[in-house]
């Protein structure tokens, strides 16, 4: 086989895996557009494109509340994915996840801040609440993720440590946050729980743009550095010596990931299992090459989150399920079952 | 041209594991460094390779300060293979594309794939490309692991125990390579070696470590039976026959 056989070769399949990935998640966003709480209504199709007066409401309801929704599931489901394959690669473990960095235990206590101990600036649902609390869970989430990266780097950033610094940290935010829950009134510790789980009914259009403002950079600094995780996995002496200042990348590198986890976490709350698995499922089609598994786990983790979002919208008609609680109820059995069946899809 | 290596020390939670390492090798020359287990010998090849902290001066090659330089630069320098073997996922094209990468980081050139094609005829790699590094044998791996390296373009290839894994066969097919490409490329070679016979066979000079220190750096051909004696505390007989060393030992009785 000759080496340019093998380069054309590999364009190819990571060509067509692409298109596949984003033809579904192109479908799923059309399906998301003309679904509404009765499930997907198939003759709403023509009232998309449609230029009649009688159709404008029906555009006003997919402007303001369908596209800022299904563009939040994409976006976010992005950050995660894309957060995850980074995490998993720094931290050479398949366990990793944005979530491994304190990141959910983290956001859930700035949100419980926000709400029990001061609470005039977010009691009611207004646009300036809501952003008060996602404010208040990123710097926590964000915090959780510097003192868990400064504690490691006292014992020299290997990925142990920084597991079990996240493990350690993540765990004491959580019972600051069962602690404000336990003396706070119901309605409060009902307000933080009900906080927690992921729902991306609460997307606005400017939380896109710092969602996007994130995303782009981040994708451009990983993606530039994606032979940095190839040479990781062979281990630290030799990613060293392959010209990787091994701890500066791996520092860099998490704090990105975790802000583009925290990001998300922070205007929609915990959103399990996305992260973990996407990076996973596309391992196992596609390898473990950096290049194109960072970008696929993005996609992957997009269409996962909207797919995930659809159904909660849909299979409990007419309750409307907060999409968190779907994405790790499917997400742990399809991991499994995944683990159990495919292995690896070949060639 | 050489690497110099001058009063290296190494001390971790008070125990000295380096002390008073001074050494030259030349290019083209294959040092094998021999010594028991916890000499120092895997730390020795971590300091040359910046792995573990150096001081100013103490890594010279061509009067150059590897102390000074940053990982992307000593990678173009100094080629090391790791004593553990890790299996990735990664296919052998990518890992040997990462020895182009301290060159050309994201996007490799022409140059460079050109370079990784003649690599793939060099070292016959061609029915391997495909594959992906955990589904190699020991031989295959090390062979690619070899490729890639020397993709770096080094003036010093560090090999630890490159052969502990492999089979008698893929043994010789290694140290031959290894001292291949040291004389094609004019490299200086360090390799740790546990096989004294083959430390004879194939290594134009031997560093010899005990306890972090260098008992005897030589020329090969002037190998004495004491000198293995007082290194491994085991009897040791050298033959002589048509112009090669042969070596036995056994326990003292």
């Amino acid at each position: 086989m000759t080496l340019s056989s093998v380069y054309k070769r590999r364009k190819k399949k990571r060509v067509v895996v692409l298109l596949i990935l984003l033809i579904i998640l192109l479908i799923l966003l059309y399906l998301s557009l003309i679904s509404g709480s009765s499930g997907i209504v198939w003759k709403d199709s023509t009232k998309l494109f449609s230029l009649s007066e009688q159709d404008k409401t029906f555009q006003i309801i997919v402007n303001s509340i369908r596209l800022p929704r299904a563009l939040a599931g994409i976006m976010v489901g992005a950050l995660l994915g894309l957060s995850g394959a980074v995490m998993q690669g720094i931290l050479q473990n398949p366990l990793a996840s944005p979530f491994t960095l304190g990141i959910s235990q983290g956001a859930g206590f700035g949100a419980a801040i926000a709400i029990i101990v001061l609470p005039e600036y977010t009691i009611g649902s207004s646009c300036f609440g809501e952003f008060y609390i996602a404010i208040s869970a990123f710097t926590s989430s964000m915090l959780c993720t510097f003192c868990i990266l400064w504690m490691s780097s006292k014992v020299g950033m290997n990925p142990t440590s920084i597991i079990l610094a996240g493990v350690g940290l993540g765990s004491l935010f959580h019972s600051g946050t069962m602690f404000l829950q336990y003396f706070t009134d119901e309605m409060n510790a009902a307000a933080t729980l009900f906080w927690t789980f992921g729902d991306l009914s609460r997307a606005r259009e400017f939380s896109l743009y710092i969602l996007l403002m994130v995303f782009i950079p981040a994708s451009i600094f990983f993606l530039v550095s994606h032979w940095k995780f190839d040479a990781l996995c062979f281990g630290d002496e030799s990613a060293f010596n392959k010209g990787v200042n091994v701890n500066k990348f791996r520092m860099v590198a998490l704090i990105v990931a975790s802000l583009c986890a925290a990001v998300g976490v922070a205007f929609f709350g915990i959103i399990g299992f996305i992260g973990l698995i996407a990076p996973h499922m596309v391992r196992m089609i596609i390898g473990t090459s950096h290049s194109i598994l960072l970008p696929l786990s993005a996609i992957f983790g997009g269409v996962l989150l909207l797919g995930a979002d659809l159904l909660a919208r849909t299979f409990l008609y007419p309750i409307v399920l907060p999409v968190g609680i779907l994405t790790s109820f499917i997400g742990a059995p399809l991991l499994l079952y995944l683990l159990v069946t495919l292995k690896r899809i070949k060639e | 041209m050489s690497l110099n290596v001058k009063d290296l020390h190494y001390t971790l939670a008070k125990q000295t594991l380096l002390q008073d390492i001074n050494f030259q090798a030349k290019k083209g020359e294959v040092v094998g460094i021999i010594g028991p287990n916890g000499a120092g010998k895997s730390t020795l090849l971590k300091h040359i390779a910046a792995i573990l902290p150096i001081k100013k001066e103490q890594i010279m090659l061509d009067g150059k300060d590897i102390s000074k330089l940053k990982p992307r630069e000593i990678s173009r320098h100094i080629a090391y293979l790791s004593q553990f073997a890790s299996f990735p996922q990664i296919s052998v094209l990518e890992s040997l594309e990462l020895g182009r990468r301290s060159y050309s980081g994201m996007m490799l050139s022409q140059l460079d794939k050109e370079m990784i094609s003649q690599s793939i005829e060099e070292f016959d790699l061609h029915k391997l490309l495909h594959r992906s590094i955990d589904t190699l044998s020991g031989g295959e791996r090390q062979k690619v692991m070899i490729a890639s390296a020397m993709l770096q373009e080094p003036d010093v290839l560090l090999l630890d125990e490159p052969i502990s894994h492999l089979d008698p066969k893929n043994q010789l097919e290694m140290l031959s390579a290894i001292h291949k490409v040291t004389y094609e490329k004019n490299l200086v070679t360090l390799v740790v070696l546990h096989d004294l016979q083959h430390a004879i066979h194939y290594c134009d000079s031997l560093l010899m470590l005990k306890l972090g220190e260098i008992k005897y750096h030589i020329k090969t051909d002037m190998l004495e039976e004491k000198m293995l004696e007082e290194l491994f505390d085991i009897q040791t007989k050298l033959y002589y026959v048509s112009g090669h060393i042969f070596v036995y030992y056994g326990h003292h009785h």
